[in-house]
């Protein structure tokens, strides 16, 4: 009896576990599974979807990206404002780490630390990661803070009221409060160079092409491929932000 | 702008470590610290007053009025800080034209005129319908038309009437206490929803929001039936300061131990951020935490009350004791808002350094600012108090009319 | 319905309206079009005025450094990451006679050994490559302070890099 018992149980529940998991391939079929390239789920819709690449490999930190945003753009040039920096990081052999960014990197960077210690040491430029899932625009009180339909975050200007609750959602640090028009201020992607198909100004400027700008639904492109390519990480993956900037040989030490 | 940028390159050599470059400036400064402290006090005391109103906790009564009355004016005022700290003040109204579902704060707006409007508006209307009404008759000048607006031209004192606001009264009371929980549980959301400050970025945060707003408004409406009741020369009814202490005691208890509780688990989970923030608990806000929020604001006051329960000393020394832990207490929570906004922001997001803060005496976020929004809602509430004399309310009444169902 | 209930119903009928009246009023035309948010927004930002011509539009008048730098080790480089935003320098087209040439509109000659050191001195974080390295995409790095560092006795300067290199095609 009691054995009966349990093969039926057995049974019905080696049933229900095949239903559970012919539910799941059917599911999966319908609706195939592909955050595991691009780390994001593309929306639906026509036109680009604008991602970006850095190859941190190729970065030589000459700043020159960091100068040509603040050149280009409405960025205050004092050192508090940036849209885009370098950052310098060194591992010493005792395991520490030491992270610079004088004035964002325009100008250039001076290695402080004695060659010897050294264990390793690299360039990592910054700016805005387009976020899918974007925090930012999330908090945003009243909707000028914004993701266009072709994956850019913008800020409305003239509707923002610099509460600077998008600063504090950032993770990345990547905005900041306009000293003299005291709304918040972040990197643009260069829209209006974008949208007349130029590259934004610091992809443009770029001396060893480390930086790849491009169409995420474009599966030929140069940055999909790119993607494809190379052992591509982001930054801060455990917040569940669907950065659109992917870094190729992201170190650990990053952050 | 020189002496904004002046004080920008004093505090980035300051800096320690590696923060991001955006990192230098703390955009959420003192006022930021008032918001939370300010909204507290006002569900605080409403708290307080809803304790006694649906718990029938008689002994409170000569503070019923007085806690309701501090709502308000503190809620009046609580919008006020966050409003000046604006990039545009003028903006703000867009806020409540086009709220962003998404948004924590957005819905902060409404939660407040919903709190506002319906609860503590609608609460003390139906309490003091009837005695403006009254005071309506004797009255001359200004309050006599100031009754006038308020009143709503309403005239009706009939004990069908009463018995109906008394009623009213009681059910506004009831939605009241879970809206007083929203109003100040969500400001604790606003900063615990944000994923990207580990130090923000707790379940706990609105909870221990809560409790600590509840500690600080029962402080503060302790203090002021003290000095309310000194400036008018009336003797202070120590079995009421008892009463509030005993309350302040239990919700301290459980405040200190939430408080404790998400210490402990930031302690052993140990996570990526545990680093950065033990050396800024153990460094920049090495004072205001362990000094003034837990040690003055928290472990004497708890200990005196905790003492009272057993042995009660002579009625003057409990008294003086009872001014001083509730400007303690007071002043503890102050700094309780203080750890949370401002330390959240001295420590980079990079887990990788620290910036500093340097407050201003004056201009639109110097703590001359912050004073004068925290002093403001002292000035309305005796104005409430010359309009709306709690002592001077006809009281027999209620006896009769209200509590037959 | 008690008297006094009516009262606080018009009182708020009258809040209710004020607010929708508000509402109507000062949303602004745009929002809500794409999503929430002010799709005029998006063209606000569309306006904006790039200050970067990019090196292609040089070519009308410098063919000779363009046609330098695209064939030589520099291949890569901007013109305008060495000499500045230079739009408005490109489109003033009145400028083909040099002798009346606006100042205001004059770029940077960046001619300090600094400023080839930003790319090129040497830098542990910078990959270093061996010297029979046919990689060309990546930076060769001098010591700034070693290279050819010798300082002309009569003006006490330095020498400078573009002085035996040419920024254009080094
Ligand atoms: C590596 C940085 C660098 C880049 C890239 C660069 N230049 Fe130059 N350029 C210089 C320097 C340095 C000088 C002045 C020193 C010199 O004459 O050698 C100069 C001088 C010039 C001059 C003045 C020449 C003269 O004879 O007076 C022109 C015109 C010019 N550059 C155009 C361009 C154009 C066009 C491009 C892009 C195709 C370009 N440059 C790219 C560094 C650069
Ligand atoms: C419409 C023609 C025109 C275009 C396009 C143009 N330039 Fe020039 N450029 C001039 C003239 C004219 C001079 C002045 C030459 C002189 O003074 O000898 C000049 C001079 C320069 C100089 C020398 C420094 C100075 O200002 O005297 C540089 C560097 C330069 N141009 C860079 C560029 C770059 C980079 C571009 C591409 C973005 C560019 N130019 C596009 C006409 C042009
Ligand atoms: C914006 C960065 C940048 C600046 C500024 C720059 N360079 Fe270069 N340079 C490069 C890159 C990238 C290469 C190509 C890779 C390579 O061959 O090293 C290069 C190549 C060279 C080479 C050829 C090295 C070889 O392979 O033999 C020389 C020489 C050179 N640069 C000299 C200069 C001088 C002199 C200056 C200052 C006028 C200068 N560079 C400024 C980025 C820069
Ligand atoms: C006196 C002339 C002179 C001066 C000044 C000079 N160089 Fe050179 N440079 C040379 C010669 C010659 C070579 C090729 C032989 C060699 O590798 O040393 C060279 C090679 C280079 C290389 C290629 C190195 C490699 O590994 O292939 C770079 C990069 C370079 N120089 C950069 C600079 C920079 C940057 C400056 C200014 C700080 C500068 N040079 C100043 C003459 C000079």
């Amino acid at each position: 009896m009691k054995n009966k018992d349990k093969k039926s149980t057995r049974r019905s529940f080696l049933k229900a576990g095949v239903a559970i998991a012919g539910g799941v391939a059917a599911t999966s079929l319908l609706k195939p599974f592909n955050g595991v390239v691009l780390a994001t789920e593309m929306p639906e819709g026509e036109g680009p979807w604008y991602g970006l690449a850095i190859d941190i490999e190729k970065c030589i930190g000459c700043g020159t990206c960091a100068s040509s945003c603040k050149l280009e753009n409405p960025v205050p040039p004092e050192p508090f404002y940036f849209r885009n920096w370098v950052e310098q990081y060194t591992v010493k052999n005792d395991g520490t780490v030491k992270v610079e960014s004088p004035n964002g990197g325009i100008g250039g960077f001076k290695q402080t630390v004695p060659e010897e210690e050294i264990f390793k040491s690299f360039f990592v430029p910054k700016l805005c990661n387009q976020c899918d899932k974007s925090p930012c625009t999330q908090v945003c009180p009243v909707g000028a803070a914004f993701e266009t339909p072709d994956g850019v975050n913008l800020v409305d200007k003239s509707y923002c009221i610099g509460c600077g609750y998008c600063i504090q959602a950032c993770p990345y640090g990547c905005r900041y409060m306009h000293p003299t028009e005291h709304v918040v201020d972040k990197c643009t992607l260069c829209y209006h160079r974008i949208k007349e198909g130029l590259l934004p100004v610091c992809f443009a400027a770029c001396p060893t092409h480390a930086r790849i700008f491009g169409d995420m639904r474009d599966p030929d492109g140069e940055l999909v491929q790119f993607i494809k390519n190379h052992t591509c990480r982001l930054l801060k993956p455990h917040l569940n932000t669907s950065p659109k900037l992917y870094y190729n040989a992201l170190e650990e030490e990053v952050r | 702008m020189e002496h904004h940028f002046q004080r920008l390159y004093e505090a980035l050599s300051q800096v320690q470590g590696y923060i991001y470059p955006n990192e230098v400036e703390l955009y959420w400064s003192v006022l930021i610290v008032q918001y939370p402290y300010i909204t507290g006090l006002v569900a605080g005391a409403f708290i307080l007053a809803s304790l006694e109103r649906v718990f029938n906790v008689k002994v409170l009564r000569p503070t019923y009025h007085l806690a309701l009355l501090t709502a308000l004016a503190f809620l009046l005022v609580a919008v006020m800080p966050l409003v000046s700290h604006l990039g545009k003040p003028f903006r703000a109204f867009e806020i409540m034209m086009t709220p962003n579902p998404n948004s924590a704060m957005a819905i902060f707006g409404f939660v407040y005129i919903w709190y506002l409007m319906v609860v503590l508006l609608l609460e003390i209307w139906f309490d003091y319908r009837r005695d403006m009404i009254l005071w309506l008759q004797k009255a001359k000048g200004l309050k006599r038309f100031m009754y006038q607006v308020l009143t709503l031209g309403s005239r009706d004192i009939s004990p069908k009437a009463l018995r109906f606001d008394e009623k009213a009264g009681y059910v506004i009371t009831v939605i009241g206490i879970p809206s007083a929980f929203l109003l100040h549980g969500y400001v604790g959301f606003i900063f615990g929803s944000i994923k990207a400050n580990p130090w923000w970025s707790t379940v706990l945060m609105p909870v221990i929001f809560l409790f600590s707003a509840m500690v600080s408004g029962i402080a503060l409406v302790m203090f002021l039936y003290m000095v309310v009741s000194w400036i008018r020369k009336v003797k202070i009814d120590i079995k009421v300061l008892d009463t509030i202490g005993k309350f302040l005691l239990y919700i301290l208890i459980m405040d200190f131990s939430l408080e404790a509780l998400d210490q402990i688990h930031r302690i052993y989970e140990a996570e990526e951020s545990f680093e950065i923030l033990s050396l800024l608990v153990n460094g920049k806000l090495y004072i205001s935490l362990f000094i003034f929020q837990i040690f003055m604001g928290t472990i004497i006051p708890l200990i005196t009350l905790g003492v009272f329960q057993f042995y009660k000393p002579a009625e003057k020394i409990r008294r003086a004791c009872y001014a001083a832990i509730s400007m303690l207490v007071l002043f503890g929570i102050f700094y309780m808002r203080w750890n949370v906004v401002i330390g959240g922001q001295l420590f980079s997001k990079s887990f990788y350094g620290f910036t500093i803060y340097k407050g201003q005496l004056i201009g639109a976020e110097g703590y001359l600012m912050a004073w004068f929004w925290f002093l403001i809602p002292f000035a309305i509430l005796a104005f409430l108090l010359w309009l709306l004399p709690p002592w001077k309310k006809v009281e027999e009444l209620d006896e009769s009319s209200g509590k037959e169902d | 319905m008690p008297d006094q209930v009516k009262r606080l119903l018009v009182a708020f009928v009258f809040f209710l309206a004020l607010f929708f009246l508000l509402r109507y009023l000062l949303i602004p035309a745009s929002f809500g079009e794409l999503g929430h948010y002010r799709a005029g927004a998006i063209d606000d930002e569309m306006a904006y005025q790039t200050k970067h011509a990019g090196n292609e539009a040089c070519k009308k008048c410098h063919e000779e450094e363009v046609e330098e730098l695209s064939y030589g080790f520099h291949a890569g480089l901007s013109c305008e990451g060495c000499h500045g935003p230079a739009l408005r320098h490109a489109s003033y087209s009145e400028s083909a006679d040099p002798d009346n040439y606006p100042d205001s509109l004059r770029l940077s000659r960046p001619m300090e050994r600094e400023h080839c050191a930003r790319c090129h001195d040497l830098n542990p974080s910078r990959i270093k490559l061996s010297s029979d390295s046919t990689d060309f995409s990546m930076v060769r790095m001098v010591d700034v302070k070693e290279h050819n560092h010798f300082i002309y006795e009569e003006t006490n300067e330095i020498i400078r890099c573009v002085e035996c290199h040419y920024s254009h095609s080094p």
